[in-house]
Formats: C-alpha cells, structure tokens, sequence
C-alpha cells in the first residue's frame, strides 16, 4: 500500500473536514507541509475523510491557498503581503492558531511575524484585547508600568 | 461573536508557553513592554532575559561582545543604552541649535556634531530612531545621513529606502563653500563662491561623494568657509565676486 501511495502522490488528494462540518480537497503534497494532518494520514489512512475538530471552514480555504503556493515554490515576499493584505487583525490570529494546531510550520512562522507586525505602536489597551488577556494589575502598578515605560521611549506618542 | 472571544481567551491563556514566547521574541522594544504591561503572566514572560540578550544583540553587535560578563540583566542593559542615545542625540539637537544663525550653520560646528554621535557608536538603527525624524532640524538628520554613508557604509538604495520610510528623503540642505582664488603665474585668480542645493536622498546616491567630502574636509586649504544651511540658495547673504552653481 505504501508504494502505491508513492508514485500516485503527486495527483493524490485528501479530504479533509473542518469542525463546521465542510469538507475540503488538498494535495497530498501540500498536506505533508501540515504535520498534524500527515499524523492523521498515517493514523487513518489517506482514503478516509481527515476530520479537523479545531479548524473552520472560514480559514482552511486560505491555509489551502498558502500551501497551494508552497508545493510550486512560488511563494515570494509579494505573494505572502497579498496574502495577509486585506485580513484584519482577528481574521490573521484566527489563521495564526489554525496554523498551530496543523502544525504547518512555514505559514506558523510567517504569521507569527505578520502578527508582531501588526502589533507595532499599539497600545496596551489594544494588545491586552488582541490577545484576550485580563488585566491582573492593581491601578497603582498600572500606572508605575505606564510611567516606566513613558521614561523609556519619550518622545514617542501611544497609539490611539 | 461573543463564543469565539471566549474560545480565544482560554485558547491563548492555555497555549503552550513556546508559542507565546514566540510572537513577545519577535516583537520590538516598545511592543514587547506593551505585551508585558498587559497581566502579571505576560509581565513575567516579557521581562525575560533571553528575549532582551538578543534585542541588545541585534541592537548592538559589537556592544553585546564587549560588555557580557559585566551585565546585570539583559533589559536593563538595553534601556540604559537606548535612553543614553536618545539624551546623546537630543544633546546634539540642542548644540545646532545654538550654534546655528539663520537657520545655517558653520562646518566646525557641523563637525563637532558629527564627532559627539561618531564618538558615541550610534548604530544603524539608532540613527534612524533618534536622527531620521522629519520634525528635527533637518540638519540633524544630514549628520545622521553623513554618519550612515562615511561610518556605517550604508549608501544607495538601502539608504534611500529608509530615508523614504522616515519621510525625510526630500528634504534639502544648502551647502555653500568659499574658495579663495588660487595664485597661478603670479595672479591670483578669483575667489568663487560654490554651492549646491540637495535633498538627502541625492546624497545617499551621489556618485561621487562631492558634497560629503567638501563637509568632511571643512575649512582647509583655499576653502575659507563652509556653511551649512536649510534654506535655499536665494537667500545668500555673502557678498561675493563668482557665484557658481555645481552640477
């Protein structure tokens, strides 16, 4: 069964299925770039439906297309801006975790990056609700961490 | 809505440590002290010192290999450097200006600028944090132009590029010099009152480096006076017998 999964690699597809219940068509090549799909692969088999329970139907399309690229080795600094171009900040974390969970390391690197990007000048405020975080702080270590931080980068005026 | 801020609240407060380590690792001085103002768990990953040795490191290559075995922490190490810059650079802002009448300034001064930020090792990107902003004096950011091209080696397009970014590449200085004339076959010939009108991007791409090297060598030889202005060339107040304009 191995050495016919071989030479049919380069036409194979999977399917794969989102938690939303969706499925979706990807090379066998480009699956290999996910290494939690290729575990499931040679768990269940590459006939079978690869279920996904922590990735949507909203942004497996978009995974798809970044590993798409990957497999030609067409991904230029151009290709991965219009990639990320008209995402907002949410709709790239959202991609960032899925990316995680499929263990597919180069879009992981990629959007780590893009997201450390984004983050650049933001407020506390802003990053506090980016990531979800509570605030733990006492009103008077806010402000000491506030003032610290006005010493250390005067001049430079907060976001929003 | 509501259900996916939930699930990415207890998703990234459960994420494994290396994955938020990950993005704080990748992130600039200022971000990483906003992640680490935002709870007592981020505070404590932010403060790391791993994260700061290497910032010091990107920062300041030859700093980091000169200074390891006497740093108490990695982050104190990199404020006490970036603040010392800034008052460095902030120093040198307020000494043109000073010396400056008319919004020009003489090259002695211009040099002794230089020096104070050459003498203080500015790297790359301390020159463009603390010189290339296009509220200072654009005198200051010409040493800082100067600084890239004679010390760093940073000229042509990288320069340009960032210079673009700062938004000062269209910025202009006058440089003017005075030539004494020269005694040939018992004449001495006219004296000549040179100058050139450029933006700092022209001289991060100037072939010939000629406006540079008349600074660099200020008042020598027949040059009797240099002088440095942010005005145009309209406004010359020498008198003078040649008035030439360069090419």
């Amino acid at each position: 069964m191995a050495q016919e999964a071989s030479s049919s690699t380069s036409s194979k597809t999977i399917s794969l299925k989102t938690g939303d219940g969706e499925i979706f068509e990807i090379e066998a090549s480009a699956a290999k770039q996910m290494k939690t799909v290729q575990r499931l692969i040679d768990d269940l088999g590459d006939d079978i439906t690869i279920p996904l329970h922590n990735v949507f139907s909203k942004e497996l399309p978009k995974i798809i297309e970044y590993y798409k690229k990957d497999i030609t080795g067409e991904i230029t600094k151009d290709f991965e801006a219009e990639f990320v171009k008209d995402l907002n900040d949410d709709e790239v974390k959202v991609l960032f975790l899925a990316a995680n969970y499929l263990d597919a390391n180069k879009l992981f690197e990629f959007l780590s990056q893009n997201i450390a990007d984004r983050l650049e000048s933001k407020s506390v405020e802003y990053v506090r609700k980016y990531f979800g975080v509570e605030n733990d702080f006492t009103p008077e270590e806010e402000s000491k961490l506030r003032e610290e931080r006005a010493w250390s980068f005067r001049g430079i005026k907060e976001d929003e | 809505m509501c259900k996916d801020q939930v699930d990415s609240i207890s998703f990234f407060s459960s994420l494994p440590e290396d994955i938020t380590f990950k993005i704080a690792s990748l992130l600039q001085d200022r971000d990483l002290c906003a992640l680490g103002s935002c709870s007592k768990f981020w505070r404590q990953l932010c403060f790391s010192d791993s994260i700061w040795h290497s910032l010091v490191t990107n920062r300041w290559p030859l700093l980091h290999s000169s200074l390891s075995p006497y740093v108490k922490t990695w982050r104190r190490l990199y404020f006490e450097r970036h603040i010392e810059l800034g008052i460095r650079a902030g120093s040198v802002e307020r000494f043109m200006k000073a010396c400056s009448r008319n919004e020009s300034l003489e090259v002695g001064d211009y040099l002794q600028a230089f020096e104070t930020i050459n003498g203080a090792m500015f790297g790359y990107e301390d020159i463009q944090r603390f010189l290339f902003k296009p509220q200072m004096n654009v005198l200051l950011n010409l040493v800082g132009v100067h600084y890239c091209i004679a010390i760093l080696g940073i000229r042509g397009d990288d320069l340009v590029d960032v210079l673009r970014t700062c938004q000062i590449s269209n910025r202009h200085v006058c440089v003017k010099w005075w030539k004494l004339g020269r005694w040939v076959y018992g004449y001495r010939g006219r004296d000549e009152l040179l100058f050139r009108w450029v933006s700092l991007g022209d001289l991060a791409t100037e072939e010939d480096g000629s406006v540079l090297g008349v600074l660099r060598r200020g008042t020598i030889h027949e040059v009797l006076r240099v002088q440095i202005s942010a005005v145009g060339h309209k406004s010359i107040p020498w008198s003078y017998q040649v008035t030439q304009r360069l090419e």
